[in-house]
């Protein structure tokens, strides 16, 4: 995984000191052991360490965990690798009731809490009568997933859910925890910028984090310059917004979880069987299983790709297919051995590049059978309608269209809210017609839904006194960019066809012109604003070449920024932060940090706590 | 004080021995424990045991007599020794753990026994250490020694007070599935819309239908009738939901009924699917499939639903359009969007619009001349024109363009 190390930070460090981690919880029991994992643990320990790690710590045996008995195992310790749920306890307990006497005898029982032990559920295990069967509980507390190398998660689910309607702030106190892991790896960072409560909420526990580790506090010069933290109900309408991007889509249309993504098979035979050559009278079974990938930046064709805009994915695939062609044509002109033998070196690569471009040439197929469709075009133009302030305030036909042919209800609220956002609160007339409308065509239970979405503040009543708070917010910070250019685009609005992030946005101009310039529409926003330094050492401080002047732009002069998101950011918002440090003039490059990768059905979905389909 | 002895034999050796040693109670025999690790847990063991927040020299001196053997007396000599020692430890106020060593200790995770914490002064002392700590696990342990621990009226007037700790106690019931708690306190903490919606998403999660009207209309009656603006509007959709689900019950038992006896052609054409806890409108469109020509007076009329629920004429046209076309009855179709003028001439009219009705008869694969005579009302030649080629109608569309010139 070394393409963790090719960015401006080494989140390669992040991944070692968490696989280090990990190991050291597992030595501690030692002799052969066997884990029973959590199936949600899986894949997020997956991004840790792989299995060939793990064997080499001797774990001989790996089960997922499941009610029953536990299956034969031959090792001497058995390890739960498990989340602080209430479920997976009696999951866990219904194991042991399970459990041959004399088995018991012969096994020693762990638990690993991910990522902390929970008294609750400990004594939910002392309530089932099973705790005394445990020699240790112990945690694991990983905080950062290192996704890509400008990309960390907490992997948080439902975190934007838990901190507004369950207001449980357990997501803060772990996201001040990971900064401080953060700072510990690369130093504590001098400039720390916030918007919204939860912003200030970890500020404060970061700090008071601080103050109780002062002198244990690693001496390093920061190599991180500014730290934002953007609370996710400051940008409610981003993502809402469909993404129009070639990753944003994946994640719209098939999900990504975890940088995997499982997508129907059936494009992907035939490609198998022409590169192998056989004949075509074979038939190849067609596979049942969903096919998966590993989605990250080790695949150069991949990160040409998945910033672009659904539009350019053509141009760029048939770039792509031309320059590998023209590469494996090269056997033909190499007449030296050693030039022949220089191209047999360079044959794996290139196989593996022949290989990532067939699947993503299917994938991006995929894609446009959706871009193709009708209901497509017509979502993007409504939602292009809405952010323009053009009909918010009168009940859209569209929608109705959409309610009347019974459309996954997530389609329609997210409509709905972009709507009311836009059009800062609906009038009730218009909401009770909406309401109205949805509950009687998917069932009264979504009083529920609406009661939730009311809660967090996606669908309110206008207010007379705030009535074009939206517009201001448009033209002052330029969120709206007509007729703007997906193929070469010169603004991040491109992202969603022609609205810029409010977040990216917001990132943007603290860099230039600053935040002062716009006071008036920070004030806007959900309170309150940080603007904290934090203390360091005067020796630490990063020293600026005074010489060089700015328009050089060396590399080093260029600012690290890191974004963290509490509640979760899209893929269009990296995406854009991504465009905008390479954009010229601009002198930053960014890492985001975010609670979770989220996209507007996944956000709703956890917000209305019910099935939206 | 007799000292029970176990064996002869290994007597020198099992006193001076310092190996931890377990009783078997199914095989008799003292086995070599190498599960009590450490003194960490033999404390916690001994902790539970005793029930007493141990200190760190008395746990090590019994664990260490743990060691040297299970001598019944000897142990509880040891435990005599100890419990004077605690008693002693517990009158001095100064011994005392700090709230703040307290919070440290819960927050990683550690069991406390929080029973030191006698009076209501230092429990809320402890309470507020908590809460400026902002710390899950520190927050709800002391709530919780607090409801344990004290008058409900105290606990409740003092919950109220923190709307933090009020927040956790409220998370903490809801995980733990105490619906019926976490109703009447947040009932009690004033929060009337939160304790309405939760019991009404207790209320529909019923699975026999008969309970769960019952359950909406207890929490109707108790939550729904007062308590804010909010409540009273979604008063009219809970109250709509019970009579709908009152109204699917006789009609799903009848229909059922009739699908088993087999008489009733509809249902031997069409596959049924239960009625029970579907929306209105999808309950009209069962009704228009299946009982489309009854009178209003009956149960399950179309016209009767939609009068019941107040649902718009567009709403019955289209529902009942899609459940024609399914069954391909174009003759009723037309009955939809006759009337008759003041001449006495028969004229076609529809509200939703004809392109929408020939589009959604198309995809049902209505007849031609069935869609011609839609396609004839629609006024715009444009529309007409784009219908007739979407369609693939090659020779209508033609038409058009000639008629069009």
């Amino acid at each position: 995984m070394s393409h963790l190390s090719s960015g401006r930070l080494n989140v390669h460090h992040m991944k070692e000191l968490a696989k280090h981690e990990l190991l050291e919880c597992l030595d501690k029991c030692v002799g052969s052991k066997a884990i029973v994992w959590d199936h949600e643990l899986v894949p997020i320990l997956g991004l840790v360490a792989d299995y060939l790690v793990l064997k080499e710590h001797q774990v001989i045996q790996m089960f997922e965990l499941r009610p029953g008995r536990l299956p034969a195992m031959t090792a001497k310790h058995v390890i739960y690798l498990t989340r602080t749920k209430l479920s997976l306890m009696d999951t866990i307990g219904d194991n042991m009731l399970n459990e041959d006497k004399k088995m018991v005898s012969n096994k020693e029982f762990h638990i690993i809490f991910v990522p902390r032990r929970s008294i609750l559920c400990e004594r939910k295990l002392q309530v089932l009568g099973v705790y005394g069967n445990f020699s240790t509980i112990s945690e694991y507390g990983v905080e950062l997933l290192a996704l890509d190398s400008d990309v960390l998660s907490m992997e948080w689910d439902n975190s934007f859910t838990e901190i507004y309607i369950d207001n449980d702030y357990t997501a803060l106190f772990h996201s001040a925890k990971a900064l401080m892991t953060l700072q510990t790896l690369y130093g504590v960072i001098p400039n720390v910028f916030g918007l919204g409560k939860s912003a200030k909420v970890v500020f404060d526990l970061m700090s008071k984090m601080r103050k109780e580790l002062s002198s244990t506090e690693p001496q390093i010069t920061p190599q991180i310059d500014e730290l934002l933290l953007i609370d996710r109900s400051v940008d409610l309408l981003t993502p809402l917004m469909t993404q129009t991007t070639y990753e944003g889509l994946l994640d719209e249309i098939f999900g990504i979880s975890h940088t995997t993504i499982k997508v129907p098979p059936e494009k992907f035979v035939h490609q198998n069987s022409s590169t192998d050559g056989q004949s075509c009278d074979e038939t190849v079974e067609a596979p049942t299983e969903a096919k998966q990938f590993h989605l990250n930046s080790s695949e150069e064709l991949f990160v040409k790709l998945r910033d672009i805009s659904y539009k350019s994915i053509g141009p760029t695939l048939r770039t792509s297919a031309k320059t590998l062609s023209q590469q494996f044509d090269e056997r033909h002109t190499a007449k030296t051995v050693r030039e022949i033998r220089q191209f047999v070196d360079k044959l794996p690569a290139l196989q593996t590049a022949r290989k990532s471009q067939s699947n993503h040439t299917s994938l991006a197929e995929l894609i446009k059978e959706v871009t193709d469709e009708e209901s497509f075009y017509e979502t993007i133009h409504t939602e292009q309608s809405f952010v323009n302030c053009e009909d918010t305030d009168k009940s859209n036909p569209y929608i109705e269209d959409c309610i009347a042919r019974v459309d996954p209800l997530v389609k329609i609220l997210r409509l709905i809210c972009i709507q009311c956002f836009t059009n800062n609160g609906l009038k009730s007339k218009v909401l009770e017609f909406y309401k109205r409308e949805v509950l009687q065509t998917y069932g009264y239970q979504h009083v529920l839904t609406f009661n939730n979405l009311e809660k967090v503040g996606l669908i309110r009543i206008s207010g007379g006194y705030s009535h074009r708070v939206y517009n201001v917010l448009r033209k002052t910070l330029r969120l709206t960019v007509r007729d703007i250019n997906e193929v070469n685009p010169t603004d991040i609005a491109y992202v969603h066809s022609g609205y810029a992030p409010l977040s990216v946005r917001l990132a943007q101009y603290l860099d230039h012109p600053g935040w002062r310039a716009i006071t008036d529409v920070l004030k806007t926003l959900p309170e309150p604003t940080i603007e904290e330094t934090q203390e360091i050492a005067a020796g630490l401080r990063k020293r600026r070449n005074s010489g060089a002047s700015i328009q050089t732009g060396l590399l080093d002069d260029q600012k690290l920024i890191v974004v963290f998101f509490l509640g979760g950011c899209t893929y269009t918002e990296i995406s854009g932060l991504r465009f905008l440090s390479q954009k010229e003039g601009f002198n930053a490059d960014f890492v985001i940090v975010t609670t979770n990768i989220i996209n507007g059905k996944t956000f709703l979905q956890s917000l209305s706590g019910q099935s939206l389909n | 004080m007799t000292t029970y002895r176990i064996s002869n034999d290994v007597d020198e050796d099992y006193w001076t021995q310092t190996k931890a040693y377990r009783f078997d109670f199914d095989d008799q025999t003292l086995v070599e424990s190498s599960s009590v690790v450490g003194s960490e847990s033999s404390e916690a063991t001994i902790d539970e045991v005793l029930g007493l927040s141990g200190s760190a020299s008395s746990g090590a001196r019994v664990a260490q007599s743990l060691d040297e053997g299970l001598a019944e007396s000897v142990v509880s000599a040891q435990i005599d020794e100890c419990l004077q020692h605690m008693k002693s430890q517990e009158t001095s106020v100064g011994s005392k753990r700090s709230p703040q060593h307290v919070i440290n200790s819960l927050s990683k995770g550690i069991d406390i026994d929080l029973h030191e914490y006698k009076g209501k002064e230092d429990k809320l002392e402890l309470l507020d250490t908590a809460l400026h700590t902002n710390e899950g696990n520190a927050i709800i342990s002391v709530v919780l020694h607090l409801k344990r621990t004290t008058k409900d009226s105290i606990f409740n007037y003092e919950l109220s007070r923190r709307s933090l700790a009020a927040d956790h106690y409220l998370f903490y019931l809801r995980q733990n599935k105490r619906m019926t708690e976490l109703v009447d306190t947040l009932s009690m903490l004033g929060r009337h819309e939160e304790a309405a919606i939760t019991a009404y998403s207790q209320a529909i999660a019923c699975r026999d239908i008969d309970t769960k009207v019952h359950n909406l209309k207890s929490c109707l009656r108790n939550h729904f009738t007062s308590g804010g603006n909010d409540c009273i509007f979604w008063n009219n959709y809970i109250s709509e939901q019970i009579s709908l689900l009152e109204l699917q019950l006789p009609i799903e038992s009848d229909d059922r009924r009739q699908e088993r006896e087999g008489h009733n052609q509809l249902f031997t054409q069409t596959q049924r699917t239960p009625l029970i806890d579907l929306p209105v409108l999808s309950t009209l469109y069962y009704c228009c499939l299946f009982h489309y020509c009854l009178s209003e007076n009956h149960l399950a009329s179309p016209k009767a639903i939609c009068k019941a629920f107040y649902l718009s004429d567009q709403q019955f046209v289209w529902t009942a359009l899609s459940a024609l076309a399914q069954t391909r009855q174009w003759l009723q179709i037309d009955t939809l969007f006759e009337y008759k003028s003041w001449l006495g001439n028969k004229r076609l009219k529809c509200c939703i619009g004809f392109d929408k009705v020939v589009l959604l008869l198309h995809r049902n694969g209505a007849p031609l001349e069935v869609l011609n005579k839609y396609l004839q009302t629609i006024d715009n030649l444009d529309t007409k024109f784009n219908l007739a080629k979407e369609m693939k109608h090659l020779e209508l569309a033609i038409d058009q363009e000639i008629g069009k010139n």
